[in-house]
């Protein structure tokens, strides 16, 4: 099938067979900063706006978001810079696999309560599993991220 | 000054194996075995020759004999004969897309005949066990002799076992425990992942997730019988490690198949495959015995640990001291018997992970001190300082440190402890552990300092950043040392052909290897003639092993009603020399103890039969950020390091501790002994319900 959408505020089409997965529509055309870990909708790390809303493109049929507004990490952080300074500044990350998901789900959070308190950001931010660091570094890259808006 | 990977890793632009692809690229999957013994009786491939974008379909008999391994040479590209373990690699696809290959090899029939199976080292050293490897012994490498029970990989023991015995029976006090542990999965958010391309006995390139490419193409030229040194391993970003990524895990394989296709071969593992057929820490059953006198003091004690080492021992931890999990390092013993066997069985094999063997050790000889100490009548923390090793003494395995400063890290982490209120009706307990791990430099790496432009300096090394910050560590020391400004030194990572060495990151002595070689480099630079590129390498062991303490405090809550468990605080204590990255260094302590915080409480394979039940992330929890306790943090400064940056270990510090200090917390709160990882609410719930 042929799928159309909106991908980081630019029109978008690929020719991919009709069970494909979004994470795998986006990897195969360029935008590999969505990366995929676990594969099974746990880990976070394919984390990708759709409408607004953060969605595991790991178990999201590429089919579901045609004709639909679509951000992936590159967009993100072009279109919003204080996301990414947030995340140099304060070193939310180590190896950076789980990275690109956090930073997707830290633009979500800022979007449906910008205003969260610690443990409002440690719960919004479990869906994004992270090996390395322990979190605390990544929740004060959120809060420094949301403290920016 | 950031890390100099920040900005690229945050805003997806950093390249992963994963994210590569070459031109002309085909993609392999393949067919692995779903019983846990069993003979292969036949293998028919003619459907998933049939399937579309199918390239080839290889078995045993289509690629090479020679197995591959580390120490122990014992694994084969594709099962031959037979098979050893669900999960291993029957038959490979390779095919035009990564879903056609996997589609294809799903298609695959083997026929089996299934054999008895050993799943546990108690099974596997059973007399009459069946045999997991025929002649184990055969193979290179192999410690084991013809006519050792049969499963057996490897017997260390060090010390007298008949002295210790002695000792025990006459002592004032014993404990005699045995603890078990379960198999946990690295948790590396990267999947495993290959690219390979063959072009001649003269040109062979690898995109590995590997963090010992060094290593790595050693093991694949032996194993195909072509020139290292003609084997290049491309410079990578690697998505976490923790000791999972340092065996060549499918580089073999891929690179035989794009011998045999004429095609670079992508191979990626979807994540259940690494949960059950990568290389995870091995299971361990320990026995404690302790002996003290009157006073609590230690008079003899002994260690025994059976190892689940697997199917294959190619890359279970092999050293010639004792073995991680029966190590005493911390305390005085003065008589001391450790014996760890490795065993095989019919499970998935058993590689490194984060301080081999010392989680599981750890776990089992803090846990025991507490039992200890309540036989004695003493206080947890009273016991442990009348026996914690001072400087000038030796360990239990008469290993001289430089120095010894346990009983200040002791104090330090009991008067920084601030009590938390439990919830309404939770029980409150605290729990303490300690740990000590020596830093040897062992420091085999090198560096090109390559003057450019503009006052800057570009400096190519061939250390592999796992994520622990490694290259924003090399870049802080060479900016101290030779006067530039930090942003002004770019570190590039480079391939197996553009330097000439690096032992590989791991065993806690990337910072250590990183001070000495830039000694050397900042020396040679200051000789150079002008505007020239210089290139240093070293290659040395300290000799010196300079020992880092970690005591760790838990406070935990627990609900009499349902067992349910909540770490209210993890206080870590670590003994420290120079810091040279603060944030970098915080990020060790809190990941570590995060990972042992996993290990004690929620990870488990939860293996069975032969299988890994928990086979995706949905069934093998990692901790989350909503799971993590607070996190306090004492240094200790004033330690003694390596070489002039006067550094020292913190990696693998702060996660062997942990499961004791959790466990030592829920017998503090419920009087409850759990000897068996994971602690679960449902074990504690089984245990309160038994005291009524």
């Amino acid at each position: 099938m042929n799928v159309k959408m909106t991908l980081n505020g630019e029109p978008f089409s690929a020719e991919t067979p009709s069970d494909s997965l979004l994470v795998d529509v986006l990897r195969l055309n360029g935008f590999t900063g969505t990366k995929e870990g676990c594969g099974v909708g746990v880990c976070g790390a394919c984390t990708v706006i759709v409408n607004e809303v953060p969605v595991a493109s790991c178990i999201y049929l590429a089919a579901l978001a045609q004709g639909q507004d679509v951000w992936t990490v590159e967009g993100l952080t072009t279109k919003d810079p204080a996301l990414l300074d947030a995340f140099v500044e304060k070193e939310g990350m180590q190896c950076g696999i789980c990275t690109p998901g956090q930073v997707v789900s830290a633009y979500a959070l800022g979007i449906e309560n910008p205003k969260a308190s610690e443990s409002e950001i440690r719960e919004f931010m479990a869906g994004n599993l992270c090996r390395c660091t322990g979190y605390v570094t990544i929740t004060e890259s959120v809060r420094t991220y949301l403290a920016s808006k | 000054m950031s890390r100099v990977d920040a900005a690229l890793k945050a805003s997806g632009r950093s390249r992963y194996v994963a994210d590569f692809t070459l031109a002309n690229m085909a993609y392999a999957a393949v067919a692995r075995s779903e019983m846990a013994h069993a003979r292969i009786v036949s293998i028919d491939t003619s459907a998933a020759r049939g399937c579309p974008g199918v390239i080839a379909v290889f078995t045993a008999a289509d690629v090479t004999a020679t197995p591959y391994g580390r120490a122990l040479v014992d694994t084969p590209l594709l099962a031959r004969d037979k098979v050893r373990f669900v999960g291993e690699r029957v038959a490979a696809v390779v095919a035009a897309t990564r879903h056609e290959a996997e589609y294809a090899a799903a298609m695959i029939e083997v026929e089996y005949e299934p054999l008895d199976a050993v799943f546990t080292p108690s099974e596997a050293l059973a007399p009459g066990a069946p045999a997991v490897h025929e002649q184990p012994w055969a193979y290179q490498g192999a410690a084991a002799k013809e006519g050792d029970p049969i499963n057996l990989i490897h017997r260390g023991t060090h010390g007298s076992k008949e002295a210790v015995d002695a000792a025990l029976a006459s002592a004032a006090f014993v404990v005699d425990h045995h603890y078990t542990t379960q198999g946990v999965h690295q948790g590396y958010l990267e999947p495993q992942a290959c690219i390979a391309e063959y072009i001649s006995d003269e040109e062979v390139r690898i995109w590995l997730t590997t963090k010992a490419p060094y290593r790595v193409r050693e093991m694949v030229g032996k194993c195909l019988d072509i020139d290292p040194k003609k084997i290049e391993l491309e410079p990578i970003t690697l998505g976490g490690d923790f000791g999972g990524k340092g065996s060549p895990q499918d580089a073999p394989l891929c690179t035989e198949l794009s011998r045999k296709t004429g095609r670079p071969i992508k191979m990626t593992l979807r994540y259940s495959e690494d949960l059950t057929a990568a290389n995870p820490r091995h299971p361990a059953e320990i026995d404690v015995r302790i002996g003290a006198d009157e006073q609590g003091r230690i008079v003899a004690a002994s260690m025994v640990a059976n190892l689940n080492a697997g199917a294959y021992g190619a890359f279970t931890p092999s050293v010639p001291a004792p073995h991680g999990a029966v190590e005493i390092p911390s305390y005085r013993v003065p008589l001391f018997y450790s014996e760890a066997n490795r065993v095989y069985t019919n499970t998935v094999p058993r590689g490194n992970m984060r301080a081999p063997g010392a989680p599981q050790g750890t776990f089992a000889l803090e846990s025991a001190m507490d039992e200890l100490a309540l036989v004695v009548g003493i206080e947890p923390a009273e016991l442990r300082r009348r026996n914690l090793l001072v400087t000038g003494e030796a360990d239990a395995s008469h290993v001289h440190w430089i120095e010894h400063r346990g009983l200040e890290t002791l104090e330090a982490a009991l008067n920084a402890v601030v009590p938390i209120e439990p919830p309404e009706g939770w029980l409150y307990g605290r729990g303490i552990s300690v740990y000590s791990r020596p830093t040897t430099s062992m420091a085999s790496t090198s560096l090109r300092l390559t003057p450019v432009d503009d006052g800057c300096l570009r400096v190519e090394t061939p250390l592999v950043e796992t994520g622990t910050g490694s290259h924003t560590v090399l870049r802080q020391m060479l900016a101290d040392q030779l006067g530039f400004a930090p942003q002004n030194i770019e570190i590039v990572g480079v391939s197996t052909n553009d330097l000439p060495r690096d032992a590989g990151a791991g065993a806690s002595r990337v910072t250590a290897g990183f001070a000495a070689v830039v000694d050397v480099a900042a020396k040679a630079w200051m000789n150079r003639s002008r505007d020239e590129a210089i290139v240093v390498e070293v290659n040395e062991d300290s000799g010196v092993d300079v020992g880092s303490y970690t005591v760790q405090i838990a406070q935990v809550a627990v609900d009499p009603s349902t067992g349910q468990l909540k770490i209210l605080e993890l206080l870590n204590a670590v003994d420290v020399a120079a810091i040279i990255n603060p944030l970098a260094f915080q990020m060790q302590i809190d990941g570590g103890a995060t990972m042992g915080v996993g290990f004690a409480t929620l990870e488990n394979l939860d293996e069975a039969d032969g299988q890994v039940w928990a086979a995706n992330m949905g069934e093998y929890k990692l901790p989350s950020a909503r799971d993590v306790p607070r996190y306090k943090t004492v240094k200790v400064p004033g330690a003694i390091g390596l070489g002039t940056a006067n550094v020292k270990n913190i990696g693998e510090s702060t996660t062997p501790p942990v499961a004791a200090a959790i466990a030592n917390a829920v017998f503090d709160s419920t009087k409850c002994r759990i000897r068996d990882l994971p602690i679960t609410a449902e074990k504690i719930y089984q245990a309160l319900k038994g005291q009524q």
